[in-house]
């Protein structure tokens, strides 16, 4: 027997060893085996090894199982088993004597050099496979060449015969180390470029941003320059002053009203709340004219350092009556600064510079940080980079939490007052549809026009009054879709309005009630014509000539009874029926990976999430079913919520486009290069697990071969290079080429034949 | 189990040699004895080698009778190499090994040499001034070994699969060739062409011959139609007789044949009453050449036994004899007077194994095969050589040590083994416990 026969050795070992030990390293061994993975697991291996040691013969036994495992149809197998043949070779002297006198068929299992046995497929771990066996090969030779003769015939094998390079192996593994080398450096280069770039970039900007945050700053500071410190320092002087204030009066009330304040000028600081509250009640109403006088900055009329005997005079000229009065200050959680023509260029500056801040300098010194955390910059600059960005943040939110209120509306007012003329929309004579706030003004009283208002009329006032008391997306969105004039809406906005025009308000006041919807109207018809008395209806009949001649006509000719089926086509009438126009009221909602939520409005299905269902604000399915529903809709959007759980399921495990496995494969395939399909095979496993189909993946760590064979290529040309489609394809095109050549040359002798 | 019947191979030859000492036993005994102990024991030489001529596959190789000691190798693509089997080069300190010296050689590239490949190479039996060779080229090539230049050419119409020349032939100088065809032609070099030819064979190509080592004109040929015929060359009239198993009845028409496959490897027995044929159906048999009957003996199967001739050697010298059959790669060897159901395997080729013949001199087989590579096998692959080495080495660091202690009292005594032996000790490492 030329080969070894793998079982019946097997079955000879076992028989005289331990079967303890053998069941232990074979089971050890499987593990190892079936990893998948292109290194072996170490404690694994060091167990292996350990069970090995017990004698020479385990280690013949460990070799007789590697080398059963590697004729397993599955490079990977093979490459593990390898693997751990390389570390027995390196330990044992009776493995490597086996190893050894066995290696042809090693050789032949693991680097493919027999012409009529490749390599199994995944090809990645079969070129793997390939190139580590020979580089084994030639440290094994460089190592134990002089003990082991046949190996030294093997290496020479491999050179002559197989005409091995392996010098060029060895030069081709250089290579690639320089390459890798190359590559490397060119990174770091790229790296340090781009770093001094950004470090370039800072220092060009930085002042400017620094400067915008100075701006910001000041800005705030003069909209609110009661900081904790100034009024930490006012307090404590009129702490001083108002000692025996504070004695004194311990149980005053009285309740400050903010309207009782300034005119316009309120401002409620919250970041002096605890000060505030903390501050007795002399104090707090001290604290209140400070408030103004701080807040008002030309009002100079109310000064801080009121003495102490002139208090109570100081309190009535304030409109405090009583001196026994309780100070309530209500603090909103939030500081709100109104515009005024005082400080509308500060309020211009700031809103100016915080969205400078906001939009272009926060995103710059975020990708700045970015960057110089990813390739490496000094850590001063990362340092700098971090205390700008805190600083620009700290900034951003005290902005968020300063509401502006904006003067816009009144200034808009005012402009417009300012204005000599009013431009009034024309009016002529009749108005049909007056607005509600106008209607004061028409000498309409409400209880009137809500009796006498159409229903249609009472639809829009309601909508106005809607917009008018608050803002809503669907009213909006709905009067967006009426202003465009290509939709539905808007034609039945208009055709309303018409009909509208058209009657008369007398008319309609009357027929209002009668009628709640519109009057359906039709075109005037024969069935109309004779309405009262139906069986009237004529057909209007035709005269069918049986001569066609020009001249010659019959006399007499026969006027034909109208048919049954004419009749009936002239009594009746076809209404298309369009259905009532709903308008979408909802959104997709479905989580983008972007963080918002989709915001397309489709009826039923949205084309890039599916079906639509419920979600909450944050586009999670709400899992809550309406009680309403019949449990048969409810399988159905268990199904619903079930799919889109997946996809969002996917999206996180998603792979992108070019880890797609079956494409990496394909290329692979072609290639030979590992681009680790497998392991995005497993990631695509490992996110689908959830539907139960991961049995499979769970036995073996291993690439899925058939997964491998089964590409689009494959599936494809299964089906074009059928046998029966082809004769089909085949028959065809020669009926087609007898055809042509027929009506070309039918009438020659020579294809007339055919 | 090995390791237990080489020990009582050792028991039984300690015993001869006391019995000899005694004069209880023949020293020609005794010498048989040693030459079958050489035999079972064949491994792959650590320190022997041939020097590199070949660039092919290795077809044929064959030792001279005369001196017992260059080895003609024909290859693949023509080459002819001579190796002297008595000159060796010293250790190579850097392989360990010695090499034996190559004579001279024919390179394809010459205008003598084969333009194909060589089947066969044999020498002249009486001189080594002459050798012929034979190949798919259709020649049959006789040489002049001084000026390594062909002496004389035979153009046959097929390929030529083998050849032999009579080795004891005192009065005729006749070469056997089987070829393609199926008639056996036999070539008188002193005429200058054939002048035989035996018909017998059916059809097909005749893939081995053998002449016998005890009858000058008994020739045995092995063919493709499953026979192989005995021939006596003095009668025309047909051959002897066919080597058939009569005892084996087969229904239908099927005739009995020698083998149920092609005969492609014919040697007769040292002794030349047996011959032995192996067949392409991967058996081995031993044919009684005066009754043509086979021995009823059951030899192991054989594998991967191939179309064409196979160069099997049986041994000579020993008490025991020896069967070395290439079979793949790997020579298969078991004892042919007391056939175990196994063969050993010796492993040593890479690729399949072409042919081996063994030296009997030298105790040595020696093998050639598709690896390009000519190996020698010796007893337990000169291990005892190796171990002398190392006593050696062992007591020139002893020497040495004793001198430097002379010299300087102070000094470790250095023992270092030699590198081939120290890559041969297990080197599990510590963590792994």
């Amino acid at each position: 027997m030329d080969k070894l026969n793998i079982e019946e050795e097997l079955k000879k070992s076992v028989s005289t060893l331990n079967p303890d030990i053998t069941k232990q390293m074979k089971k050890c061994f499987h593990e190892l085996t079936n990893t998948g993975n292109p290194s072996l697991p170490e404690a694994e291996t060091k167990k292996f090894k350990r069970l090995c040691r017990e004698s020479d013969d385990y280690v013949r036994y460990a070799f007789y199982l590697i080398m059963k495992q590697l004729t397993k149809n599955h490079s990977e197998i093979r490459l593990s088993a390898f693997q751990l043949a390389d570390e027995l070779f390196n330990r044992s002297h009776a493995f490597r004597e086996i190893l050894v006198l066995h290696l042809q068929q090693f050789l032949a299992l693991t680097t493919a050099l027999e012409v009529n046995k490749p390599l199994p497929p995944p090809s990645a771990a079969a070129n793997k496979l390939k190139s580590e066996t020979l580089l084994a090969i030639q440290r094994w030779y460089e190592k134990y060449g002089k003990g082991y003769r046949k190996l030294v015939h093997g290496y020479d094998y491999l050179k002559n015969c197989k005409f091995v390079d392996f010098t060029n192996l060895q030069a081709q593994n250089q290579a690639e180390r320089l390459r890798l080398e190359k590559e490397e450096k060119q990174k770091q280069k790229a790296m340090a470029d781009k770093v001094t770039k950004i470090l370039k970039e800072i220092s060009e900007t930085q002042q400017e941003i620094v400067n915008c945050a100075t701006e910001t700053e000041n800005c705030l500071k003069l909209l609110l320059p009661t900081t904790s410190e100034e009024t930490l320092m006012d307090f404590s002087s009129h702490e001083a002053n108002n000692a025996s204030l504070d004695s004194r009066e311990p149980s005053q009330s009285c309740s400050v009203s903010n309207q009782s304040h300034n005119k316009s000028h309120c401002s409620n600081l919250d970041r002096d709340k605890s000060k505030c509250l903390s501050a007795k009640v002399g104090q707090s109403s001290l604290s209140g004219k400070l408030l103004n006088n701080v807040e008002s900055m030309d009002d100079t009329s109310l000064s801080s350092d009121n003495d102490c005997e002139d208090e109570e005079s100081d309190l009535v000229a304030h409109g405090f009556n009583s001196t026994k009065f309780t100070l309530s200050i209500e603090v909103p959680d939030k500081v709100s600064v109104q515009e005024t023509t005082d400080n509308t260029d500060i309020m211009q500056s700031l809103k100016d510079s915080s969205k400078l801040i906001d939009n272009t300098y926060l995103p710059k010194v975020i990708r700045w940080l970015e960057i110089l955390s990813k390739n490496g910059g000094k850590e001063n600059d990362i340092k700098s980079a971090i205390d700008l960005k805190i600083h620009l943040e700290t900034i951003k939110s005290k902005c968020v939490d300063l509401k502006l209120v904006s003067m816009e509306t009144n200034k808009t007012k005012l402009d417009d007052s300012d204005d000599d003329f009013e431009e009034v929309p024309e009016k002529e004579g009749f108005e049909p549809h007056i607005p509600p706030h106008l209607r004061a003004e028409y000498g309409l009283t409400d209880n009137v026009t809500t009796q006498a208002k159409p229903q249609l009329v009472t639809v829009s006032s309601e909508s106005s009054s809607k917009t008018s008391t608050g803002w809503n997306l669907k009213e909006r969105l709905t009067s967006q879709v009426a202003a465009d004039p290509t939709t539905m809406a808007n034609a039945l906005a208009k055709v309303e309005s018409q009909s509208l025009m058209s009657t008369s308000p007398k008319m309609f006041r009357q027929n209002s009630q009668e009628t709640a919807s519109n009057i359906p109207f039709v075109e005037f018809g024969a069935d109309l014509a004779c309405w009262e008395n139906p069986d009237q209806i004529e057909v209007p009949s035709v005269i069918k000539y049986d001569s066609l001649h020009r001249f010659w006509t019959p006399k007499e000719t026969e006027t034909e009874k109208p048919s049954q089926h004419e009749l009936s086509a002239l009594k009746n009438r076809v209404f298309s029926f369009p259905g009532k126009f709903e308008p979408v009221k909802w959104k997709c909602r479905a989580p983008m990976p972007n963080g918002k939520v989709c915001e397309r409005m489709d009826r039923i299905k949205c084309p890039f999430h599916g079906t639509i269902i419920a979600r909450d604000e944050t586009g999670k399915p709400s899992n809550v079913t309406d009680s309403s529903e019949a449990h048969q809709k409810e399988v159905t959007t268990l199904v619903e919520q079930e799919e889109p759980s997946t996809s969002c399921c996917n999206e996180s495990h998603e792979l992108p486009p070019w880890q797609d496995p079956e494409l990496q494969r394909e290329i692979e395939h072609a290639t030979g290069h590992d681009l680790g399909s497998a392991r995005s095979q497993k990631l695509l496993d490992k996110a689908t697990k959830g539907k139960g189909k991961g049995k499979k993946s769970k036995k073996s760590n291993l690439t899925n071969i058939k997964a491998i064979q089964n590409t689009t290529h494959k599936r494809l040309s299964t089906k074009v290079f059928n046998k029966r489609s082809l004769k089909k394809v085949c028959a065809t095109l020669d009926n087609c080429d007898y055809k042509r050549i027929r009506d070309k040359f039918g009438n020659q002798f020579h294809y007339s034949l055919k | 189990m090995s390791s237990v019947s080489q020990r009582a191979n050792h028991h039984a030859l300690l015993h001869r040699l006391t019995n000899q000492s005694n004069g209880l036993l023949k020293p020609l005994k005794l010498q048989r004895s040693v030459v079958s102990y050489f035999m079972q024991h064949l491994e792959l030489s650590r320190n022997k080698d041939f020097k590199t001529v070949h660039s092919s596959a290795i077809n044929d190789v064959n030792i001279d009778l005369t001196e017992n000691r260059y080895l003609l190798s024909g290859g693949a693509d023509g080459t002819i190499a001579i190796h002297d089997l008595e000159n060796l080069t010293d250790i190579d300190e850097i392989n360990h090994s010695r090499t034996y010296k190559l004579v001279c050689s024919v390179s394809p590239g010459n205008r003598n040499a084969h333009k194909r490949s060589i089947e066969t190479v044999q020498w002249y039996p009486l001189d080594t001034g002459i050798f012929t060779s034979s190949g798919t080229d259709r020649l049959l090539k006789i040489w002049d070994t001084n000026t390594l230049k062909t002496a004389e050419e035979y153009n046959f119409s097929g390929v030529v699969h083998c050849h032999q020349m009579s080795s004891i032939a005192t009065k005729h100088n006749l070469i056997a060739i089987g070829t393609d065809s199926s008639i056996v032609k036999l070539v008188d070099p002193r005429a200058g062409s054939a002048t035989h030819s035996l018909r017998g064979h059916k059809d097909g190509g005749v893939r081995a011959v053998s002449w016998s080592n005890k009858d000058e004109f008994l020739l045995a040929t092995g063919g493709v139609d499953n026979f192989a015929i005995l021939w006596d060359v003095r009668t025309a009239k047909g051959c002897l007789m066919k080597l058939q198993d009569k005892k084996k009845k087969k229904s239908g028409f099927t005739p009995d044949t020698t083998h149920d496959g092609s005969v492609n490897g014919l040697h007769f027995t040292a002794d030349g009453l047996h011959l032995a044929t192996v067949g392409t159906d991967q058996k081995f048999f031993l044919w009684n050449v005066y009754t043509g009957k086979k021995l009823p003996m059951n030899f192991p199967a054989l594998s991967h036994i191939k179309r064409r001739c196979i160069k099997f050697y049986l041994t000579k010298g020993g008490s025991d004899n020896h069967a070395f059959i290439p079979t793949g790669s790997s020579i298969s060897t078991f004892s042919l007077s007391l056939p175990s159901s196994k063969s050993k395997h010796l492993y040593g080729h890479y690729n399949s194994v072409n042919c081996c013949t063994y030296q009997e001199q030298g105790n040595q087989l020696i093998s050639g095969g598709n690896d390009q590579k000519i190996l020698a096998w010796t007893h337990k692959g000169d291990q005892d050589f190796e171990e002398y080495l190392c006593d050696r080495q062992v007591e020139k660091m002893e020497t040495k040590v004793k001198r430097n202690l002379e010299e300087v009292l102070e000094l470790p005594p250095i023992q270092t083994i030699p590198e081939a032996i120290a890559q041969t000790l297990d080197t599990w490492s510590d963590d792994e416990i």
